[in-house]
């Protein structure tokens, strides 16, 4: 029997998957207008920073308990860890971010007949909560979805930092191998980390993405 | 719910705690940051409020150890109990354990504040944490104010600060929490120890704001443009309540407008039916009046009348 796993996880990760992440920055932007990022290996660090003190500490592990909880069926904790998650995003941006990523995911999802695409969560479902379904369905292991889930992530700041800062292609390839040696540690944590160690709070972050908010002219939605 | 993460009944929760510091004899001894050894020191203090007619009354104030309250204040009249809490010893040393609880039943309001900045001093290399945990519980129907003075983390602490709110439908909270690193008058540096910080607030047992702030000296955290950006004070303001984009606008707008206001210092969102407000610098009194500002400004609009301020912070 063939194995579609490999491919079903690319399918995931593309930049083609038409859930519309290429039209956010998570407050990159405002840090490139403030001129945060403007000296050497700034924006290495801008990134590096969010993936290992936010996203591992967030994203990653609340994806696992997504993929834990679908695996289960048990629909009262993907609801409980859907509040969690929506309840530590930062600014009304990055929930707003969330919930239209979450429900193109859902549509889609629904449209290629995933089963429990179509269950209603009491909130706007997660992005990360659908990814964890589909994952599951497709049969690919936690390990695997969750680097797949980081580099999505990690590629798509990358994007965004050719058009905000702007950055040349060759400088982008040059600064997305370096900074994917990160996510293999960063899932490493987040599979570890204790229930009462989940969340984030970067205060810098959380600034830029309410300024973001208020940016006079801005390429990225909010 | 995971089993993990169900809401901590504080009532339970301060049950043990007392067990446990019944076992220890430290409870008795007077406490000092001289004569304190590697042991743990518990001080708790439990509020009940409930509502007589129209008046918010102080049912019990349970203590033990230094943690007290004065007689509540009603200096707007008898619907809103202000409370001063009160911790003599002044900050907590190596070991230390506040639990700070409240509980309002039905048709109260009250506001709690402290009579000076909260401190938590070195901790000399020891191996134990100096830990603050806040537990609230508002029944339906109730406003609760928590607008402490900051809290000063020496250089060298351990601290753990833990906040913790439980409402219900139509329960109102506004609270504020103020961290200042390294002693302000001394000009200390926050270049050894941590203090890890979080606040959670549930509404019907559901998820509704949590942050989680793990500040530790010498971090990438703590020099990064995305983490504190080597500023001293940290401040998050929570209400809930629901502000248009231009009471928003025009919020931000009277904050700058405050003589001394460094704009880049401050930030405000509006996430579902939870207002924030951020203040990231290196002005702690300025935090406080900006977040003083801020509750002005919106207490008509969460509680339907005009802040009165407590007496206590004229001293």
């Amino acid at each position: 029997m063939q194995n579609y796993r490999l491919l079903h996880l690319m399918h995931l990760v593309s930049p083609a998957l038409p859930v519309g992440a290429y039209a956010y920055s998570q407050g990159q932007e405002y840090a490139v207008d403030a001129g945060w990022l403007v000296a050497d290996g700034a924006l290495e660090d801008w990134i590096a920073g969010i993936l290992e003190n936010s996203f591992a500490y967030l994203d990653l592990p609340l994806l696992k308990r997504f993929y834990c909880a679908w695996q289960a069926g048990d629909l009262v904790a993907v609801n409980y860890w859907n509040d969690y998650l929506r309840a530590s995003r930062e600014t009304h941006e990055l929930l707003l971010e969330d919930e239209q990523l979450g429900v193109a995911l859902q549509r889609l999802l629904v449209s290629l007949e995933i089963d429990g695409a179509e269950n209603k969560c009491s909130a706007a479902p997660c992005f990360a909560n659908l990814f964890a379904l589909v994952g599951l369905r497709r049969e690919i292991p936690l390990e695997d979805l969750m680097q797949g889930f980081a580099w999505s992530w990690l590629e798509n700041q990358i994007a965004a930092a050719t058009k905000a800062v702007p950055l040349g292609q060759t400088h982008a390839q040059k600064l997305i191998t370096k900074l994917m040696v990160l996510i293999p540690p960063a899932c490493d944590l987040a599979l570890e980390l204790p229930d009462e160690q989940l969340g984030v709070g970067l205060p810098g972050l959380s600034m830029a993405s309410a300024k973001h908010e208020r940016q006079y002219s801005r390429l990225f939605r909010s | 719910m995971p089993a993990s993460l169900v809401p901590v009944d504080p009532v339970t929760y301060l049950e043990k705690a007392k067990q446990e510091s019944r076992s220890s004899a430290a409870v008795t001894e007077p406490v000092s940051p001289s004569t304190i050894g590697e042991r743990q020191w518990l001080a708790s203090i439990a509020l009940q409020f409930s509502a007589r007619e129209d008046k918010t009354v102080l049912l019990q104030a349970k203590h033990q150890g230094p943690l007290r309250v004065q007689r509540p204040f009603y200096p707007e009249g008898p619907a809103c109990c202000h409370i001063y809490l009160l911790h003599p010893p002044g900050g907590m040393v190596i070991g230390d354990r506040l639990l700070i609880s409240a509980e309002l039943a039905e048709n109260t309001q009250a506001l709690i504040t402290t009579p000076s900045a909260g401190k938590i001093y070195g901790a000399k290399g020891s191996a134990l944490v100096q830990s603050q945990q806040v537990e609230f519980s508002l029944a339906e129907n109730t406003v609760l104010e928590w607008l402490p003075q900051e809290t000063i983390v020496f250089n060298g602490a351990r601290g753990r600060l833990q906040t913790r709110v439980h409402l219900q439908s139509n329960s109102c909270y506004a609270g504020w929490d103020i961290v200042r690193l390294g002693r302000a008058a001394s000009g200390e540096r926050f270049v050894q120890g941590e203090c890890l910080q979080s606040l959670e607030v549930y509404r019907s047992g559901r998820p509704l704001f949590i942050e989680r702030n793990r500040i530790v000296a010498g971090s990438k955290l703590q020099a990064s443009v995305w983490g504190l950006n080597n500023k001293n004070t940290l401040g998050t303001f929570i209400v809930t309540v629901s502000l248009s984009r231009t009471d928003i606008d025009e919020l931000i707008e009277s904050v700058e407008a405050l003589s001394g206001c460094v704009a880049s210092d401050w930030s405000m969102t509006q996430k579902n039916d939870v207002f924030i407000a951020r203040y990231l610098g290196d002005d702690v009194s300025f935090c406080r009046r900006g977040f003083e500002h801020i509750w002005n400004s919106l207490r008509p609009a969460f509680k339907n009348s005009a802040a009165v301020r407590p007496r206590i912070w004229n001293t």
